[in-house]
């Protein structure tokens, strides 16, 4: 059984805005999901990308620190492949390993609808770390297989995740956004948990093709490649982006987010595309 | 086939035949940084001067893994995951390649690459992040000189190739593009250039766009070509045997062009996968600016 201490994930976190849930079982694979609440909507109506990659993230990162046991984990990149707007009302992940070895562990995980529709795919490698105290304790190879659900905290659940968050615009800045470290968004590593680091990338990059396109509809994005390149501690943690590409219906943006509170460090790179979106989206997933 | 990082001549020629030429610019104490140029040679490119993807994301590797190199020393290393996106696709030339590290640790390193096209008023053309596990050579790396400088070679004495026969690219089905391994496609570690896998990626998942709708990858006509704009490689284990064996998976289409998934798998080494990549597709644009005049 996993062992995760009382202390995390903390009573007000984000994967329990998610109502996570997942299974990991001896193969190496998984099988988590997401309720995509209003909390965890666009105002399009579509879900979040930030929350499909914390639950991407999630799903890897647990498995992966089951595949490094007795070692940690931290999070070197996530990538995030939509195959369109996901506006389904559970959103499934099945992780699977690609790669295990010594220093460094390669994942996949496909995002699915409960009806079985692929809704994109994430891929992600992780580092592997010296053990170290307060990292969760895992069963080195599990030999059966384990169930975790994050129970809701009610004000947690009604609050979107961009204020639970506490993202902010920052005035004059293109796709400036910026939050504060909060027991809400750290992970085993007391620094920001990537899917969150995720979503100010994501609101970083479709601000700013809003901006470039100066025009009030909206940018949403559908693919996410993150390069994580320190842990993010202090805060507020900022984001802003340079638009590398727009057209009619699509654009890119390259993002950069720092750690204001710690020498303004650079802790990840984000290339993000996005795509316009209509106010009304379909119900069948498709844009 | 074993490492030998003292014979310049062994696992070389796919760095040839890119023809980068490659000059450290670091500055006294300052973390490294290359700048690579390339003559575009005609047949890197096709009808619309667009150039071959496969070259494209094989220079971000080549130049990115001389830049974690550098950095790692006395240790070298090997790419491990390489990300680019394109935002160009015609162009005139010669390239430019920039790096910078971004981090260094104990195991890994990683750079980014920016590529632009000194012909259009230095219009950047990709960006490129090359991460890369470090190891440790078992002969040793040889003494490198610094600035370092990877010279290009002559172009006369380089394989006069089109992309697709140089690295010896086959197509098997819709979804399924093969690469016969020979000594030529390896690096000086002995196994399979990551260049070589690089093309193979491109080759599936372009070839498999044929098959697709003509409504999807990107909305524009059919017949427009389209290439991979933005890749995810990860390198995962070494390829040795071959054939490499690329099959593709449709992800989904989408308002700005199709995702896909390509495994490439060595053959001839229990069919073990080799790497793995998400791609996405897009078709060229008519407002390119450079289309008209190409």
């Amino acid at each position: 059984m996993t062992q995760l201490p009382i202390s995390y994930p903390p009573a007000k976190h984000i994967l329990r805005s998610l109502r996570y849930e997942v299974e990991h079982r001896p193969d190496f694979t998984s099988t988590a999901s997401m309720e995509a609440g209003p909390n965890l909507r666009t105002t399009s109506g579509n879900v979040e990308i930030g929350a499909l990659a914390t639950l991407a993230d999630a799903t890897a990162g647990g498995l992966a620190a089951i595949a490094a046991s007795p070692g940690w984990i931290a999070t070197s990149d996530l990538t995030l492949h939509l195959a369109g707007a996901v506006n389904t009302e559970r959103v499934l992940a099945h992780g699977r390993v690609l790669r295990r070895g010594n220093s460094k562990i390669v994942l996949a995980v496909d995002l699915e609808s409960d009806t079985g529709a692929s809704l994109g795919i994430a891929t992600m490698s992780f580092s592997v770390l010296p053990r170290r105290d307060g990292n969760p304790i895992m069963n080195p190879v599990s030999e059966t297989t384990t169930h975790t659900f994050m129970p809701i905290d009610d004000s947690t659940q009604i609050r979107h995740i961009h204020d639970a968050i506490g993202l902010t615009q920052i005035a004059g800045v293109v796709g400036g956004v910026e939050s504060q470290m909060t027991d809400y968004v750290v992970n085993t590593l007391g620094a920001m948990q990537g899917g969150a680091v995720a979503t100010l990338g994501a609101a970083s990059a479709s601000f700013a093709l809003q901006a470039a396109t100066q025009s009030n509809e909206l940018f949403e994005c559908v693919d996410l490649v993150i390069t994580y390149l320190s842990l993010g501690k202090t805060g507020p943690i900022r984001a802003s982006a340079v638009v590398t590409q727009v057209n009619i219906d699509w654009g890119t943006a390259r993002v950069e987010i720092r750690d204001a509170g710690s020498e303004n460090r650079l802790m990840a790179i984000v290339a993000a595309t996005a795509v316009r979106v209509e106010s009304s989206p379909n119900t069948d997933g498709s844009l | 086939m074993k490492p030998d990082f003292h014979n310049p001549h062994f696992g070389r020629l796919v760095a040839q035949y890119s023809r980068i030429d490659i000059l450290e610019t670091t500055l006294p104490e300052g973390p490294v940084t290359l700048r690579g140029t390339v003559d575009i040679p005609e047949i890197f490119l096709d009808e619309h001067r667009v150039l071959h993807s496969g070259i494209l994301t094989t220079l971000a590797d080549i130049i990115g893994g001389f830049t974690c190199g550098l950095a790692a020393l006395p240790l070298w290393i090997v790419s491990t995951d390489l990300n680019i996106s394109r935002f160009q696709f015609a162009i005139r030339g010669p390239l430019e390649l920039n790096t910078q590290i971004l981090r260094v640790g104990k195991s890994s390193a990683v750079a980014g690459v920016t590529l632009t096209d000194n012909g259009s008023d230095n219009a950047v053309v990709a960006n490129a992040v090359v991460s890369s596990a470090l190891l440790a050579p078992p002969d040793g790396m040889p003494e490198r000189e610094r600035p370092f400088r990877f010279a290009a070679s002559d172009p006369e004495s380089l394989p006069d190739l089109r992309v697709l026969e140089f690295f010896r690219v086959t197509v098997v089905a819709h979804d399924t593009v093969s690469i016969d391994i020979n000594d030529d496609l390896r690096n000086p570690w002995g196994i399979v250039h990551g260049g070589t896998i690089a093309t193979l990626v491109a080759a599936t998942a372009e070839h498999f766009g044929l098959s697709l709708p003509s409504s999807t990858a990107g909305g524009s006509s059919a017949e427009t070509p389209f290439y991979a704009q933005d890749t995810v490689l990860r390198f995962l284990r070494p390829g040795r045997v071959g054939p490499l064996i690329g099959v593709a998976r449709l992800i989904g289409e989408r308002l700005d062009g199709t995702c896909v998934e390509v495994t490439i798998r060595d053959s001839g080494s229990d069919d073990r996968v080799v790497a793995e990549a998400v791609v996405t597709l897009r078709r060229f644009r008519e407002s390119d600016p450079l289309r008209s005049q190409a």
